[in-house]
């Protein structure tokens, strides 16, 4: 299995595609030189043959007899043929019997073919001659085998094998090795994933700290993977929480009916028990809406509602809202508009969170305090905040109240779903605004601002997991 | 006092003495159906219950209903192609629109099909009660532009409010709010509809703010000697009720 994963890993494809490619070159090139080789040989082949008919020719019938019979004699090439035809085509001198078919008597050197001169000799396979017609109208043939261009084959042939097989191998044997170290690597990673899949979430992948892009990928995984478990871990806290918010009222609600059924005297107080019990019931109501909500806004993305928001129009109407409010609770609330932005946004939503804001302000101050809505622009930002005169929020807290799906301990044990700020948060991650927590300015109390910026520490990934996270909340 | 305010509610739904209305319950949950048919039928509704898509369809055609509720989820055809078919065909039989998903969008889409109201479950038979109800008494229309109920007379022109001679100074919410109740009158009125209807919202704001604007708007309307025009039913909503 290992075996035949090395020839499928891509370092080996990528040795064997460059040895591939090596090989074709060298070829192309031992091609090329043979065939420049060849040119050249017969060329000069060429020259030699029509020089020599030439010089021949320029003799007298007598000396050209005696130098044909010299040429045979003399042995210059044993692969010379030679031949004196008299007018009529009868040999006068040489070792040719007749003038090969076709052959032109031009004085330049052709092909000739080896049937048409020797046939006792075969072998010779190409044969280049020239005839020539002399002035007393006898033809001078000449001709040489070229066998000097198959000889020539061999040393390229055994050049090549010496040159290109072991490189061939070589490079395939690289190409093994190196894919061999990729895989062991590979494989490492492939079982710490396996690990990871079935649920050792605190498994990383090995690096070896070369800064390799092996190791680099390791790094990024390593690091999507710390922030999955963080979320997780995020998750799996918030549906116990929600699985203890939801199990307390309906607890409740059970005790009750079962008490009222064994020991109510009559209807009326049956009649109460039952009320009380249907008030649990709508409180774990409240809390599961709640959830669905902020699934919603998380998952559903939709910014088809998106238009032009005009914040101190939107502060104004809110004011109206709970001006009445925070009147019945003896609160001052009061409305400060420094400036009149507009934002991209969608209006209902926003006016969502902002009253979410203030039912968190009103609750949470005590009678005599203050709220504020406040619109203004900071460094070109336009901001829309909610400050109040409660008793703030601990530093220690600061941090997890704008975590996803935090219920404060406190809104426990007072009405509401104590989700407001979880919804703020899906309200203001889905503008990509942002939502921070400042402490006023003076005395206690807390101010949280919508800054109507992207935010820089949107994360899609993130955002990704925690939409899972808000359905499976959603799911309990 | 927790009698009081329950007989209150239950005074709340009742129909309009004459004649019984006909209401067209589509639903396939056979034990909210039960319910449902029986809180009904105590208010004093005729019901006809079917459970799936295709025989609502057939009967919806065949008979006059004053009112069909529809679940979303049927087997069969779904109920918002119920709901368009029935559009389609010419039948303006109102529509109330019954639902487990509660997303704002779901709710749109009930509306865009041709529902006239969206319910999402779980539910109070009160609220459900108190739809029903609105929807099968279309709110006063007054041909002129002064809307006179009992002692009070609300010029929509004028943007004024007068309870016999003395004049109310109002905000303009506190008068949308009081023309909404002013037009049904001896009707429930959740806080669910109000904040629907009189502010648009579709979100559920956690404090008790349509009592406050109620209270605040019942200070202005009664002074002492004279008797209150909103009453409060517990756990629902409120009725505006002209003294006999």
């Amino acid at each position: 299995m290992f075996q035949t994963e090395i020839f499928r890993s891509s370092p080996f494809r990528l040795a064997a595609a460059f040895a591939a490619a090596i090989a074709a070159v060298t070829l192309l090139l031992f091609g090329f030189i043979y065939w420049q080789t060849a040119i050249f040989e017969t060329a000069r082949i060429n020259g030699l043959l029509q020089s020599e008919a030439a010089v021949l020719a320029s003799e007298t019938p007598q000396e050209l007899v005696r130098s044909v019979n010299r040429q045979l004699a003399g042995n210059l090439f044993r692969v010379t043929f030679i031949g004196l035809f008299a007018r009529d085509g009868t040999l006068i001198a040489g070792n040719l019997r007749h003038i090969p078919h076709g052959m032109p008597l031009d004085g330049f050197a052709h092909r000739v073919s080896a049937s048409g001169i020797e046939p006792q000799a075969p072998g010779f396979a190409v044969v280049r001659g020239v005839a020539r017609q002399l002035a007393d109208g006898s033809v001078l043939v000449i001709a040489r085998d070229i066998a000097v261009l198959a000889e020539l084959r061999a040393p390229v042939l055994n050049a090549l094998e010496l040159g290109l097989i072991p490189a061939f191998l070589l490079s395939l044997a690289t190409g093994a090795w190196l894919s061999r170290r990729a895989l062991a690597r590979v494989k490492v990673v492939h079982e710490t994933i396996e690990r990871i899949m079935h649920g050792d979430l605190h498994e990383r992948l090995p690096t070896r700290g070369t800064r390799d892009d092996l190791d680099r990928l390791a790094v990024s995984v390593n690091r999507m993977l710390d922030r999955i478990e963080r979320l997780l871990h995020e998750v799996k806290g918030v549906g116990d929480n929600i699985a203890h918010d939801l199990r307390t009222p309906l607890a409740r609600a059970r005790a009750k009916l079962e008490r009222g059924r064994n020991s109510a005297g009559d209807l009326a107080t049956l009649g109460g028990v039952v009320d009380t019990a249907v008030a649990d019931l709508d409180q774990t109501i409240v809390i599961i809406t709640a959830l669905l909500r902020i699934g919603e806004i998380e998952t559903g993305r939709r910014r088809s509602g998106f238009g032009v928001v005009r914040l101190a129009e939107l502060a104004r109407e809110a004011y109206e809202l709970y001006q009445p409010v925070c009147e019945e609770h003896l609160l001052a609330l009061e409305l400060e508009l420094a400036a009149e932005p507009q934002v991209a946004g969608d209006g209902e939503l926003l006016m969502e969170a902002l009253a979410n804001l203030i039912d968190n302000a009103v609750k949470f101050t005590p009678a005599g305090g203050r709220v504020r809505i406040a619109v203004r622009m900071e460094d070109g930002i336009p901001v829309i905040a909610v400050a109040d005169t409660g008793p703030g929020i601990p530093a220690a807290e600061r941090d997890v109240v704008l975590r996803r799906f935090y219920r404060a301990e406190a809104s426990r044990h007072t009405a509401g779903h104590g989700l407001g700020l979880s919804i703020v948060g899906a309200i203001v991650r889905l503008h990509q605004f942002r939502l921070v927590l400042r402490e006023p300015a003076s005395g206690s109390g807390a101010v949280f601002a919508i800054l109507a910026c992207p935010d820089p520490a949107t994360e899609t990934m993130a955002e990704g997991v925690a939409r899972a996270g808000a359905m499976t909340a959603a799911a309990l | 006092m927790v009698e009081q305010e329950r007989e209150a509610g239950s005074a709340a739904a009742r129909p309009v003495p004459g004649r019984k209305f006909n209401i067209l319950l589509v639903e396939d949950d056979q034990s909210i159906a039960d319910e449902v048919r029986d809180d009904l039928i105590s208010r004093g509704y005729v019901i006809e219950h079917i459970g799936d898509g295709t025989a609502a369809l057939r009967i919806a055609q065949a008979r006059h209903f004053d009112l069909m509720i529809v679940d979303r989820l049927l087997p069969g055809i779904d109920g918002l192609s119920v709901i368009e078919r029935i559009r389609a065909l010419g039948i303006r039989t109102p529509v109330l629109v019954l639902s487990a998903l509660s997303a704002v969008d779901d709710r749109v889409r009930g509306l865009k099909a041709g529902g006239d109201d969206y319910l999402s479950k779980p539910f109070a038979f009160l609220e459900l009660a108190a739809r029903v109800e609105a929807l099968l008494r279309r709110p006063i229309e007054v041909r002129e532009t002064v809307l006179r109920v009992g002692p009070l007379e609300m010029d929509l022109i004028d943007r004024t409010v007068r309870r016999g001679d003395r004049p109310l100074d109002l905000l303009p919410r506190e008068f949308k709010l009081l023309e909404y109740l002013m037009r049904r009158p001896g009707q429930l009125v959740t806080r669910d509809m109000l904040l629907e209807d009189v502010w648009q919202y579709r979100f559920l704001p956690q404090t008790n703010l349509v009592d406050v604007h109620i209270g605040r708007l019942r200070r202005k309307l009664d002074v002492a000697g004279e008797p209150p025009l909103i009453q409060s039913v517990r756990g629902a909503g409120f009725i505006f009720r002209v003294p006999d």
